[in-house]
């Protein structure tokens, strides 16, 4: 099922961009910054100057802005409802008013205000998973967290078990489709009925999936002892992360961009 | 390079025993067919012998090293890899490459040596060209190649490939057994389990397992000798092979040709 | 009474850059209480044409008539074909969900409406047409056998009394006397009056018990017609698409060299011929 390709979560895309070349940790760390950033922005004009950063971002990683638009598409209806709770729940200057639903002036703002800070932060996100590929978000992640491992925070199996879930995320998707259509051959109706009779529906093809599911990681289990795996201790990896000149330079630049924005916000 | 002494298994909360009084030894260099019909518990016996599961009763040598010791079992998994029967229930990654790097990266061997043995193990089972490939678009016979590189990245002495060729179509099941044929060349011990006659055609030796109990040891031409046993083993004889005992019965075939399609029509048709 | 299917087109994902076209122009008639195999190999488009028999596809061109009702009907006619139509799909212990075997027997005969009385009664019926004893009712069906599992994965399907079942790949990581034993209850169904579909890429399992041999490739249709005339077929040129069993493959070689000794999947047969060729 290779349309899959679609849905996989984060849409990475390989490519040769100095984005790309980033050190994991370097791009978590930046999203991490750019996300208080962009929560912090209230005035238009930090909202105009977050969208030309995101342009120029798009033209250094080499991913055309259009697709990492696309990227939103799946959260535009939370984007709308988050929007939509704030345009009609804000008290004040009544602008517009229809029975018991009224639109005041500072709905309008709020609602505009938190609608695009949570479109930047999805973006912005997405250019994460977008120029980083599972295994390297994992390892990323692994190694940040590490000195939290001394307090019990297992990194290791935390970033283990992202891999093998983002690995078989396809395979499930193709299972729970081989189930789905069997069940449907054997009469299994999904479609009709009220909200608990279709959710009742749906256990034949959830139970058959749990049992592989367990199954799985019982094998699995098998096959990675038989491949000496015990765990984080004394893992060496094929590809490791080295944080290199262009990462502190990245990073400083990011945090210099992001103390313009706040600054330029907070004069305007 | 591999002995087990009146070794017997039973499964936790199993009535019956799934091994009985086994009594076996791998020797190095050789290509070992075990076979027998479902539940015969040739399963079982693979697991006992890179020590993923330990005898209830007897003992398992593998490579020297007892099989209970816990502080042996990763000596004894680098030297003996197993790959199973499920292509996707062994494969961990979502890159070929990364897969195949698993086993090094867990021997915590260097960053140079893993991407050689990557390299070198990719090559040996043909899938140098899928290297960056997602690991959910290969199919069924791509993916358990990818399980061979993946163990033969741990550098073993041994293969024991349990069903490996169950779930395969035809094409799938030839392309694996073309890459044991040349890794045995080369002077790897493989152990195939397997319940499909048809492959076992270049093994060395045959055990054949039945109810938990070794039923017959032997090589192949006194396998098919033995063929008035085949129904009591839940065995069928392959064509190729019946065709071939039958003119040798009529003194139309040398004795010591082997059953298979090269060798039947090279001797036929010269 | 018979599956119709007329010129046949299939295509995945019209109109994106995955489109790929599964079956292009393929016919077929499956009579009731007849076995048909399907042949071919993987990417043949074999599992595509087995779910457009019972309408869990809907054709793209051409056209699938299941008894007089075609499968691009509306849904109440469609629900119909597909109760006429069984379909086990390959691996079909994958399904198994319920607490019970006759849960899991009852699960399609309930979703099409039957009374309680005639769900005892199929299910008695089925469960012995498949050689399983009547005290694992009570059992989970997760703890039968391997052998016993397959085959209640068939019964399940059985038990909803279609007139056609499509079976792909029935006997898939079976061993010798498992196989020997299911497909012998296969053949079964077809003396009562069930038209069977066998999909499969073993030829040898398909010669030997179909009426009716389709071999397809890459969408279209190499062969249709008789096991024999199949073999009679393979004398005179070689079938695409068609991965031959070795001991055919040890006949072509022979035919090549000279000997005229016949397409057969018959080993004492073959040593004959050859023996009597030599000899002369």
């Amino acid at each position: 099922m290779k349309f899959l390709n679609h849905l996989t979560l984060g849409q990475y895309i390989p490519a040769e961009s100095p984005v790309h070349r980033l050190d994991p940790r370097c791009k978590i760390l930046s999203v991490v910054l750019l996300l208080a950033g962009i929560f912090l922005m209230k005035h238009p004009v930090a909202f105009v100057s977050w969208g030309v950063f995101l342009i120029i971002l798009s033209s250094f990683s080499r991913i055309p802005i259009r697709v990492v638009i696309q990227g939103a598409r799946p959260v535009i209806i939370l984007v709308l409802f988050t929007a939509g709770i704030h345009l009609f729940l804000t008290r004040g200057v009544i602008l517009w008013e229809w029975g018991p639903l009224s639109i005041t002036k500072e709905g309008v703002v709020m609602a505009s205000r938190m609608g695009l800070r949570l479109f930047f932060l999805v973006l912005y996100a997405g250019f994460l998973t977008l120029t980083t590929s599972p295994m390297e978000l994992s390892d990323g992640l692994e190694r940040l967290f590490r000195p939290f491992q001394r307090i019990g925070f297992p990194a290791h199996e935390m970033a283990m078990m992202m891999t093998i879930a983002l690995r078989f995320i396809p395979t499930l998707f193709d299972e729970t489709d081989r189930i789905l259509r069997a069940q449907l051959a054997r009469g299994a109706d999904l479609e009709h009925g009220g909200l608990f009779r279709r959710m009742k529906a749906f256990i034949p093809v959830l139970v058959p999936l749990f049992v592989i599911v367990f199954q799985r990681a019982e094998d699995l289990a098998q096959a990675m002892e038989a491949r000496c795996y015990r765990g984080g201790t004394g893992r060496s990896r094929m590809n490791p992360l080295r944080w290199k000149i262009a990462d502190t330079l990245a990073m400083s630049g990011i945090l210099a961009i992001v103390a313009i924005f706040v600054l330029i916000d907070m004069g305007a | 390079m591999c002995a087990l002494r009146d070794v017997s298994f039973t499964y936790p909360g199993a009535a019956t025993p799934a091994l009985e009084d086994v009594d076996l030894s791998i020797r190095s260099g050789e290509w070992v067919a075990l076979i027998g019909a479902n539940g015969s518990g040739k399963s079982t016996l693979a697991k006992i012998f890179n020590a993923l599961l330990i005898p209830t009763r007897g003992d398992c040598f593998a490579c020297g090293f007892r099989t209970d010791r816990e502080e042996n079992l990763w000596a004894i998994r680098s030297q003996i890899a197993m790959v199973f029967q499920n292509p996707d229930n062994q494969i961990v990654a979502s890159v070929v490459e990364e897969d195949v790097a698993f086993g090094p990266e867990n021997l915590g061997l260097p960053p140079v040596t893993i991407h050689e043995r990557v390299l070198k193990c990719l090559g040996q089972v043909g899938l140098e060209d899928k290297r960056r490939t997602p690991t959910y678009a290969l199919s069924g016979g791509q993916k358990q190649r990818l399980a061979i590189a993946g163990a033969l990245a741990m550098e073993p002495r041994c293969l024991v490939l349990d069903e490996a060729t169950a779930m395969l179509d035809p094409q799938g099941r030839e392309d694996v057994l073309e890459i044991l044929r040349n890794l045995h060349k080369k002077g790897m011990t493989l152990v195939h389990i397997t319940h499909r006659l048809d492959e076992i055609l270049d093994a060395t030796r045959v055990v054949v397992l039945g109810k938990g109990r070794i039923s017959w040891e032997g090589d192949l031409s006194g396998l098919f000798a033995a063929q008035d046993h085949f129904e009591e083993w839940g065995l069928e004889m392959p064509p190729l092979v019946r065709f071939s005992r039958l003119l040798q019965e009529r003194n139309l075939l040398p004795k010591d040709c082997l059953p298979t399609l090269k060798e039947l029509l090279e001797v036929l048709c010269p | 009474m018979s599956i119709r299917v007329d010129s046949l087109c299939h295509v995945y994902h019209p109109g994106t850059p995955l489109e790929t076209k599964a079956l292009s122009g393929v016919d077929l008639t499956v009579e009731a209480g007849t076995w048909v195999a399907v042949v071919g190999q993987t990417g043949s488009g074999k599992s595509t044409l087995a779910q457009h028999l019972n309408a869990l596809l809907v054709p793209t061109s051409g056209s699938v008539v299941v008894d007089g009702v075609p499968t691009t009907a509306e849904t109440s006619a469609l629900r119909s074909v597909r109760r006429k139509v069984g379909l086990v799909f390959q691996y079909p212990e994958h399904q198994l969900f319920a607490e019970s075997v006759s849960e899991e027997m009852a699960f399609g005969p309930r979703n099409w409406k039957f009374t309680e009385e005639e769900i005892h009664e199929t299910t008695r019926k089925t469960m012995s047409l498949l050689g399983l004893p009547e005290e694992l009712l009570s059992r989970s069906p997760f703890h039968l056998s391997g052998g016993q599992k397959r085959r209640l994965c068939i019964a399940s399907v059985l038990a909803s009394r279609p007139d056609y079942l499509v079976l792909d790949e029935p006997t898939a990581g079976m061993d010798a006397p498992g196989r020997k034993e299911l497909l012998g209850l296969l053949k079964g169904l077809v003396e009562e009056k069930i038209g069977v579909v066998h999909i499969t890429h073993d030829l040898e399992l398909a010669l030997a018990l179909a009426d009716q041999v389709i071999v397809l490739e890459k969408g279209k249709t190499v062969f249709c017609g008789s096991p024999d005339s199949l073999m009679d077929e393979l004398l005179e040129r070689p079938i695409r698409g068609l991965c031959l069993p070795p001991i055919l493959e040890l006949v072509s070689g022979l035919r090549d060299y000279g000997y005229p000794v016949p397409y057969t999947l018959d080993a004492e047969m073959l040593a004959l011929r050859l023996e009597r060729e030599i000899r002369s």
